[in-house]
């Protein structure tokens, strides 16, 4: 385990600092799973999420579908378990990290065909999602899905793909990639000989450009595997990633603290685990203290803060409505990754975000209602439990009487699932 | 809500379900038609409900919807029981069960009629009057005890009105017995309006209506008959709303009579009757004065009409139109004038496969009009293996004027369409089709096929093995298939046609077959691919899911063939099925 620097949050988890570390981790927070935390320390919470927990009856079922719907190509229902995964994985924090790599090769379902291979890509990240950064990279940077994404099925050594150098300098090193037009070209001379056909990747030696390239402290006949190699003990691609591993799981709205960035990319360029380097950004603790490091929610998390703790199940249904609200679990727009922070604080995004919590709250089976919602809002602590689950920390005092009251007159479950909806509309939901 | 209970203490009897008894004479049609307003908007009539009663309950489908655990679900409703319940108290009362009560409550005839703002009117003919009222003072009886059991004023109010004596159990609900006929109704005025017709012994009734009265004669045969004005329903603006909607050309292209008929006939009816395990059924509107020009392309002259539709092993569908695919195309300006991108596309790539000939006057004016499609369940050769979602196979066959002239003309917009999917194909790295051009019994043909996948699993092969398309032509006919055993068995079914006497069906303009057989089967064979959908779409659980598909199923198996046919008689436009069901 990597030594605690100082800035480390040392010693036990209350219930708010264990509620506030599970929402980064995972995007939601069910109560059960952070009593679970309560009373562990920073490095024991997070082998603990990262280890996962029990799968429930349906998980197997999922996966085999996924894997069906992958091979069968077809879209909907991949998009829609892949949803399911957020949703029912025993390991809600893969999963999350998962759609942090995405996010940063930005591989999209919808620019990779087959879809199996997309799957296969999207498969061997969860895969590797905790392990040292030079593992993800080989897998990441030598995958076909990869070089499909970037449009570069055919690599001649007459024709190197350039788009591959500008995209790797840009989003994976964090460089102009004007400023250098050398590491481009470079980059893109050590894929020559990799086509991709039918799916399948096939090296040719005799396309491959063997003169020299230069990649970070690398030099010589270098290949796609030892570009990634290069770029995972990178420092300028250790603070990009470190930088963005801190935007996805804390804030984007505020700079990482100089100290934990330092910290940080030590841990990334000693070939440390990602599940350390995480557990060090989550527990810094100013970070875990201070209110400032809030992250605005995206309309994945918007789903998934209501979907996880009140038992809903993923459909076709909520998953269209995601991607319609630019968040397809599938599909990085662009190849800068998902819109994130203050692209959802738009008027018309909070307003995208109050439907989608009215359409989850009264919209049946297609969008994946179970019972579990009536039996959470039928105990004698549903007020509470509802301000927990979807509230950082107390409701606040402006809105406290608007509460008091939507709770005293709430008989019915039709009365709760308004003073759900209520609480969805505060900003304190929008950011969590 | 009050209201409605009333409404439902007073019709209790008439919403009982079954019988077991014998048939019974239906009363007398016309004498209670004369009693409706003639302005009724819409007017359900069921002649003969004993019929009806026992028709049902020899019904396969009886069992099936008894048997539905949704069915039974609803019956467990508190109002349902308690509506039950009553109905066990006045079987007590009258030392008759409930299917004999209902029949000699309805046996005359049911009526229910809406008129305009909001008025709604029920009649229901008895065979037995002095039943009637007998049920009818016991209900009024046990209506009294329960408001002084509850401690409630009495809601049971009386008033006589020329010598009839109407009730009302509170709400806006109001009735009265005439001789041997209960009315039912939620206006007052309603009611006096109907006793001053049947005292004055005047006409002016619904019987008079010569609209209503060409309805009936058009629905003579059928037990339950549905009338509807469509001139008063036209004037509603959601009506005449939903009317103007779908301009889209398909839709057009196969309903636009039926539509244009809604738009300007005077009347609409709707007949129905069951005999054995048969369900007969006519739409029917009234005579158009003028059709408009641009439907010239789906009206046939009284001696033309559809060829037989082609049946082949396996048939899912089987469908045989009467369209003149020229003069559709050339009133699209009129038809669908709205330019949507999916046209536009459209008429480019016709340029591109007919070599920039007139789409209008230069290939669908090469084509009689006379249209069939067959959908059948597909079969595989052992090579190219089973995939694992299968698709029924589609094909179009088209009539050519001139086939010597037109042949090659749309061999090389079919060669050149499947050129296209190929290079697109490639663009995505995905395998292409190889073209070929085998014979079979002596007519040469194109066939596109994807090569058999060595490394593939044979019995879960990839969705494009359902795809082999086929153009063939033989004498006169054109064959366009997605699958090349359905192009074959076309062809078959062609030569045994030509072998028979063939002569079009005089004013049909479409005839549809549907077997309910075939779509079971392909459900099955798909079923594991259904229940990922259900489980996708409703966040079901595999056994929910499961369930669901297996009383879809179940409904399916009742349904063995669908009969549809669309004719163009004395201006007016005519639908007729026939549903054959099996016996579970």
């Amino acid at each position: 385990m990597i030594a605690q620097p100082e800035g480390f949050h040392r010693g036990a988890l209350d219930r708010e600092l264990a509620g506030r570390l599970l929402r980064r981790a995972v995007g939601s927070l069910v109560i059960e799973e952070r009593e679970a935390l309560v009373g562990l320390d920073v490095p024991q919470a997070l082998a603990r999420l990262v280890g996962g927990m029990q799968a429930g009856p349906r998980w197997q079922e999922i996966q085999d579908l996924e894997g069906m719907s992958a091979e069968r190509g077809q879209l909907a229902g991949y998009r829609t378990w892949q949803l399911g995964r957020l949703v029912e994985s025993p390991q809600p924090f893969r999963e999350m990290l998962t759609l942090f790599w995405l996010d940063l090769f930005a591989v999209s379902a919808l620019r990779v065909e087959p879809l199996r291979l997309y799957h296969d890509f999207r498969s061997g990240l969860r895969e590797r999602a905790f392990e040292p950064l030079e593992k993800v990279f080989t897998f990441a940077l030598t995958h076909p899905a990869l070089l499909l994404n970037l449009r570069a099925p055919s690599n001649y050594r007459s024709q190197p793909q350039e788009q591959i150098g500008r995209f790797l300098v840009q989003y994976v090193v964090g460089d102009d990639p004007r400023e250098k037009a050398a590491l481009v070209a470079d980059i893109a001379r050590a894929y020559t000989g990799m086509f991709v056909s039918s799916g399948r990747l096939r090296v040719l030696d005799y396309e491959h450009d063997p003169r020299p390239k230069t990649v970070g402290e690398q030099r010589g006949d270098l290949r796609a595997e030892d570009v990634a190699r290069a770029l995972a003990r990178d420092r300028a691609t250790a603070e990009n990633v470190v930088r963005r591993l801190f935007g996805w799981f804390v804030t984007t709205e505020v700079a990482i603290p100089q100290q934990l960035l330092l910290a940080a990319e030590e841990a990334v360029l000693g070939g440390r685990p990602v599940s350390e380097l995480l557990t060090l950004l989550l527990g810094w603790e100013e970070c875990l203290k201070d209110q400032r490091y809030r992250r605005v929610k995206s309309p994945l998390e918007v789903y998934l803060a209501v979907a996880r703790p009140f038992g809903y199940r993923a459909t076709i249904r909520a998953a269209e409505t995601l991607a319609e609200s630019g968040w397809d679990v599938v599909h990085p727009p662009t190849l800068a990754g998902w819109p994130r922070g203050q692209a959802w604080l738009t008027g018309s995004q909070v307003a995208r975000h109050v439907a989608l919590v009215r359409a989850l709250l009264s919209g049946g089976e297609n969008w994946g209602a179970t019972a579990q919602m009536s039996e959470v809002l039928s105990r004698p602590d549903w007020s509470s439990r509802l301000v927990q689950t979807l509230l950082s920390g107390e409701l606040p005092a402006e809105v406290h009487a608007d509460w008091q009251k939507l709770v005293q007159e709430a008989h019915d479950e039709t009365a709760k699932k308004e003073a759900l909806a209520f609480l969805a509309a505060l900003p304190e939901f929008q950011l969590s | 809500m009050r209201g409605l209970k009333s409404l439902l203490l007073t019709s209790v009897v008439a919403l009982l379900i079954g019988g077991r008894h014998g048939w019974c004479p239906a009363g007398d049609i016309q004498s209670t038609t004369a009693w409706i307003p003639q302005n009724a908007v819409a007017t359900l009539v069921l002649k003969n409900p004993t019929s009806l009663i026992e028709q049902w309950e020899k019904s396969p489908l009886r069992q099936t919807v008894e048997s539905n655990p949704g069915f039974r679900a609803a019956l467990a409703n508190p109002g349902l029981k308690q509506a039950d319940a009553l109905v066990g108290l006045v079987e007590v009362h009258t030392k008759k069960d409930r299917w004999t009560l209902l029949k000699q409550l309805l046996g005359g005839g049911l009526f229910v009629a809406a008129l305009p703002r909001g008025e709604v009117l029920v009649i229901a003919e008895a065979q037995d009057g002095q039943l009637l009222r007998d049920v009818h003072e016991f209900l009024l009886g046990l209506a009294k005890l329960d408001a002084e059991n509850k401690g409630q004023p009495d809601r049971v109010k009386s008033a006589d009105y020329r010598g009839v004596t109407a009730w009302t159990f509170g709400g806006d609900e109001i009735h009265a017995i005439v001789e041997n006929r209960l009315i039912l109704t939620n206006k007052p005025d309603l009611m006096k309006q109907i006793i001053d017709r049947i005292q004055d012994s005047r006409g002016g009734g619904l019987r008079d209506n010569p609209k209503f009265a060409a309805a009936a004669k058009a629905t003579a045969d059928h037990n339950l008959v549905l009338y509807l004005d469509l001139e008063t329903l036209r004037a509603l603006p959601n009506v005449a709303k939903g009317l103007e909607q779908g301009r889209q050309p398909l839709p057009i292209l196969l309903l636009a009579g039926t539509v244009t008929a809604l738009q300007k006939a005077p009347w609409l009816a709707v007949g129905l009757s069951i005999d054995g395990n048969r369900v007969k059924g006519t739409l029917q509107t009234g005579e158009v004065a003028e059709w408009p020009s641009t439907l010239s392309f789906a009206v046939t002259s009284p001696e033309d009409g559809v060829l037989p539709p082609i049946h082949v092993p396996g048939t899912v569908l089987t469908a045989s139109f009467y369209r003149n695919l020229r003069d559709f195309y050339a009133q699209k300006n009129e038809l669908f004038p709205e330019r949507t991108s999916g046209l536009i596309f459209f008429e480019n790539m016709m340029g591109i496969f007919f070599t920039g000939r007139n789409f209008t006057e230069e290939v669908l004016a090469e084509l009689e009009p006379y249209v069939r499609v067959v959908v059948a369940a597909q079969r595989y050769a052992p090579e190219v293996g089973t995939p694992a979602v299968q698709l029924p196979a589609v094909a179009v066959v088209f009539r050519m004027k001139n086939p010597e002239k037109f042949q090659p003309v749309v061999e090389e917009g079919f060669q050149k369409a499947l050129g296209l999917i190929n290079f697109v194909r490639g663009q995505d790295a995905k395998p292409g089709m190889i073209l070929d051009r085998p014979v079979y019994k002596g007519v040469k043909y194109t066939l596109a096929y994807f090569n058999p996948d060595p490394e593939g699993d044979k019995e879960h092969a990839d969705i494009r093995f359902n795809f082999s398309p086929v153009l063939a032509c033989r004498d006169r006919d054109l064959i366009l298939s997605t699958a090349e055993p359905l192009a074959k068995d076309i062809l078959d079914a062609l030569a045994a046609q030509e072998a028979a006497v063939q002569s079009v069906q005089k004013a049909v303009t479409t005839q549809l077959e549907v077997l309910g057989t075939q779509i079971v089967r392909l459900l099955e064979l798909n079923k594991e691919a259904l229940i990922a959908q259900n489980m996708a779409e409703k966040g079901h659980s595999r056994e929910k899911a499961e369930q669901e598909l297996s009383q879809l199923l179940t409904v399916l198996k009742l349904l063995n063939e669908l009969r549809v046919t669309e004719s163009f008689r004395d201006r007016s436009n005519r639908w007729d099925f026939q549903l054959e069901l099996t016996r579970p």
